[in-house]
């Protein structure tokens, strides 16, 4: 599974997520992770930012399909609950 | 163009707020104030003096003066007040404002301050002048002019017993300072000035040009506060700001509870593209500059540029709050006290970002629940503000 991340250095809940990410990664080392930052990738966060609101984590299954997104600050557990139960995609 | 209106702006706001913070009042009602004195009483003599100071300051203020050792016919009068208003010992001086009694005047300081205090009150309030209708002989009802009847007190538990007089200010320039420091506008800068700090070597730069950001935010928002201040202060008690004022706080109100509802995922819109880039790319170029000193001169100009481009994002809760404090009795020192109380918690969150990012060398952010529960208590403090300004002016006056 792959997740783009998008977020900003400046938007607080970007930085709450970020550090969220970075643990969640530590316990998942299969999940291919991305941090995108809208102000230095901004032609690749356009590409996904429909509401322009951040953080957005935008998840891909094995074969590129983007099947689900999650905007905002998001629990730890309720993550690793959603990838684990998505995690044969 | 868009330069010089800014610096028209903070010219003006410079200006304002560099003036005394002290009250004009120049505007309507009139507010009837009878004493009953006697010739040679020096207490009377006494209050007579304040009283002409007073009205040269509050030119509402309409001053009857009776003489009743020597005048019968006033004498009577005071008796007749005396009775309508259940006064039981009614010596010389005996004040009337409205339905408010004070008999006797003991200094400038505690009767002249109580006296200023009323006077303050019915400008808001607007009162029926008693004695002056019993004079043409009109039916009146002292009733009409309804001073404030706040409770006094309240007892939480295990707290004890709490004067709401004296404390219901502070709390309230708590509340509105830390709703107010919630603010995204002004925050995301300083996020990003912490980015590019923790990439230097050099803790004391770091700290020094972090401090010097953050110091220089707070000096011009409490130059911003002061100016609305005084703008409060110089138009004294016009009812349509206050009516103004209250719906703007309305609208604050309903604003902070529809994030609080809205906006349960904290997450931060992406707006002003443009903008955001040149003042990031603007603080780039400072952060590179060679010699300390010029980048320290350079992180004071970013702070005041920024700072004034944000000041429009909220300009609600600071009008709000000085015309609250306005309506206070206080003396010049106190005010500016308060706008240094509500700097210190609007600028809390900034600095605990600050303090925790330069010994921890990480950027933390706060979770967007307690902006969520800022908006929520402050929303709620807000809107009754705003209702209170607009149906019972009497009720938020403190001091």
């Amino acid at each position: 599974m792959k997740v783009i991340n998008i977020g900003a250095i400046w938007c607080p809940s970007c930085l709450v997520m970020k550090h969220r990410w970075e643990k969640i990664i530590k316990e998942l080392s299969w999940l291919d992770l991305k941090n995108c930052d809208y102000d230095t990738d901004r032609e690749l966060a356009n590409q996904y930012l429909v509401e322009k609101e951040i953080p957005l984590a935008i998840f891909f299954d094995q074969n590129g399909q983007e099947f689900a997104r999650k905007q905002g600050e998001i629990d730890r557990q309720e993550l690793l609950d959603f990838i684990l139960l998505n995690q044969s995609r | 163009m868009k330069k010089i209106l800014t610096l028209i702006i903070f010219l003006l706001i410079a200006v304002t707020s560099l003036l005394p913070a002290q009250k004009i009042l120049a505007q309507e009602p009139d507010v009837f104030l009878t004493i009953f004195y006697g010739d040679g009483c020096p207490h009377c003599h006494k209050e007579q003096l304040f009283l002409d100071q007073l009205k040269k300051e509050i030119p509402q203020l309409k001053v009857r003066e009776l003489e009743v050792w020597g005048n019968q016919e006033n004498a009577k009068l005071m008796s007749e007040v005396s009775q309508r208003l259940k006064i039981k010992n009614s010596g010389v001086p005996l004040t009337i404002i409205g339905d408010e009694v004070l008999v006797g005047y003991l200094n400038d300081e505690t009767s002249g301050a109580r006296i200023r205090s009323i006077v303050n009150a019915h400008l808001v309030l607007g009162c029926s002048d008693l004695v002056g209708e019993m004079l043409s002989e009109e039916s009146t009802d002292p009733d009409s002019c309804t001073t404030p009847n706040r409770p006094e007190e309240i007892t939480l538990p295990f707290v004890g017993s709490i004067d709401i007089k004296n404390w219901s200010l502070p709390l309230l320039t708590i509340v509105i300072g830390i709703l107010d420091g919630f603010n995204p506008c002004a925050m995301w800068v300083l996020f990003f000035l912490i980015s590019l700090l923790l990439g230097m070597t050099d803790r004391k730069k770091m700290w020094l040009l972090g401090g010097a950001f953050i110091l220089t935010s707070g000096l011009i928002y409490f130059m911003f506060l002061s100016a609305w201040l005084n703008l409060f202060l110089f138009l004294g008690f016009i009812i349509y700001i206050r009516y103004g004022i209250g719906l703007v706080a309305i609208g604050s109100g309903i604003y902070h509870l529809r994030e609080y509802l809205v906006n349960r995922s904290g997450a931060c819109k992406v707006t002003n593209e443009e903008q955001k880039t040149k003042i990031m790319n603007r603080i780039r170029k400072v952060m590179q500059q060679e010699f300390f000193v010029m980048a320290l001169v350079g992180i004071i100009g970013v702070a005041v540029a920024v700072n004034m481009i944000e000041l429009v994002c909220s300009a609600g809760l600071p009008a709000i709050y000085t015309q609250i404090l306005s309506l206070a009795d206080l003396s010049t020192p106190v005010y500016y006290l308060y706008l240094m109380l509500y700097i210190l918690f609007y600028m809390l969150d900034d600095l605990l970002i600050f303090i925790i990012a330069m010994t921890t060398l990480q950027l933390t952010g706060i979770s967007s629940k307690y902006t969520r529960y800022s908006n929520l208590v402050g929303g709620v403090v807000i809107l009754i503000i705003g209702i209170l300004l607009i149906f019972k002016p009497g009720w938020i006056m403190f001091g």
